[in-house]
């Protein structure tokens, strides 16, 4: 229905007008039915555990990078990230909150390494209702998150290797999304006040 | 139950409102997240497959896949759902089906004894999607189109499941998927969901 002879695109709709549509859902059936056949096509296409993660990780990438300008768009004060903790604290809770309805259990600090970051997540999306065959051991799926907050760090100029591992505490697994920063971002954020 | 070839209007808001409470209670997932994921999958399809044709095949195979696992789902959740050997009675099925997966209401419109035409006028997937002006033949959602052709294979029911229309493919604002029954299998797994 546009009014001119322009083609009117994709850019020209309204993007989430309201926080109505952010908020909207589908079944979580829908979302692991479609992980799982992801997977399994990834799956098809390498031969190896570390290169189906790489490929998860890759997946996931792309989508940090728009969900992060989404999120921007989204939120009315937005102010760029420009300190590290600060950015740390929009991934764990506000980007979070979106993707998975619900802040990230929690965010903590190495005390080995300045450079090294954690966030932990109890029952990621990813991997809950996936089990993973004895012959894939070490496999784990939650790589496409660990993408996703790769993606969104590096857009927002905070470059990082992000990885998953599953640790057990107690009786039951937490999902640690270990996020290693690169080099020049730790030493600009030691320039940066306040 | 009546085995006309139309729901009746009446028939229609019953099964609109138990779709709807049993959509209450299915555990969620972010919309926008989901439409994310899939597609991030067809980009990598794009990507690996280049041709329209086989990206289509493919995502018509996952959903496939898809469709005859969520079916078992549906049915789990709405026993009260007849399962029959009569084709248009599947309608009742495929608007719970579409209902507990996307969260989408559907209309159904029959075209012929062999036939009907499912109408989506919001559909998840699309919500940040243009196809750019070379891919414009593809088939986005052939994902969906997949998953009904399962489920109802499931059901016993082979048929053809073909998208007729959607903003990607024409001006259209309403996705629909047609599905035109090809033959009745014959054979056990339909035995099992029958009422004892």
């Amino acid at each position: 229905m546009s009014r001119f002879l322009s083609n009117s695109t994709i850019l020209d709709r309204p993007v989430g007008r309201s926080q109505r549509s952010a908020e909207q859902n589908v079944s979580l059936s829908a979302f692991s039915y479609l992980f799982s056949e992801m997977v399994q096509y990834h799956q098809s296409r390498v031969d190896s555990v570390s290169a189906l993660e790489h490929r998860l990780e890759a997946a996931g990438y792309g989508v940090g990078l728009k969900v992060l300008e989404l999120l921007a768009y989204r939120a009315r004060d937005y102010t760029r990230q420009t300190k590290l903790m600060n950015m740390l604290q929009f991934v764990s809770t506000t980007a979070w909150k979106a993707l998975f309805g619900k802040a990230a259990d929690s965010l903590e600090k190495s005390i080995d390494h300045a450079d090294e970051f954690m966030i932990v997540d109890y029952a990621p999306i990813t991997s809950t209702s996936v089990s993973v065959p004895a012959d894939l051991g070490g496999l784990s799926v939650d790589a496409y998150i660990s993408g996703i907050i790769a993606g969104m760090l590096q857009g927002a100029g905070f470059p990082a290797r992000v990885t998953a591992h599953t640790v057990e505490e107690g009786d039951r697994k937490k999902a640690v999304f270990l996020v290693k920063f690169a080099a020049s971002v730790m030493s600009r954020d030691a320039t940066i006040i306040g | 139950m009546s085995s006309s070839a139309s729901t009746t209007a009446t028939t229609s808001k019953t099964i609109n409102a138990q779709a709807n409470a049993l959509w209450q209670k299915q555990p969620k997932a972010n919309a926008e997240f989901f439409a994310l994921t899939y597609g991030a999958l067809v980009a990598e399809l794009v990507r690996d497959l280049e041709q329209n044709s086989e990206i289509q095949a493919e995502l018509d195979r996952m959903g496939h896949s898809i469709g005859i696992r969520f079916i078992e789902e549906v049915l789990a959740k709405a026993p009260e759902l007849k399962v029959s050997q009569q084709f248009m009675e599947t309608v009742d099925v495929v608007k719970v089906a579409m209902k507990l997966f996307l969260g989408v209401t559907v209309e159904i419109v029959t075209s012929a004894d062999d036939q009907y035409i499912v109408k989506m006028n919001e559909n998840p997937l699309m919500v940040f999607v243009e196809l750019p002006e070379d891919r414009q033949d593809l088939q986005y959602n052939q994902l969906l189109a997949g998953m009904l052709r399962g489920m109802l294979e499931m059901l016993q029911f082979d048929c053809d499941v073909s998208i007729s229309s959607s903003t990607t493919t024409g001006n259209k604002e309403i996705y629909e998927l047609k599905v035109v029954l090809k033959q009745v299998l014959q054979g056990g797994a339909g035995e099992e969901y029958q009422e004892e």
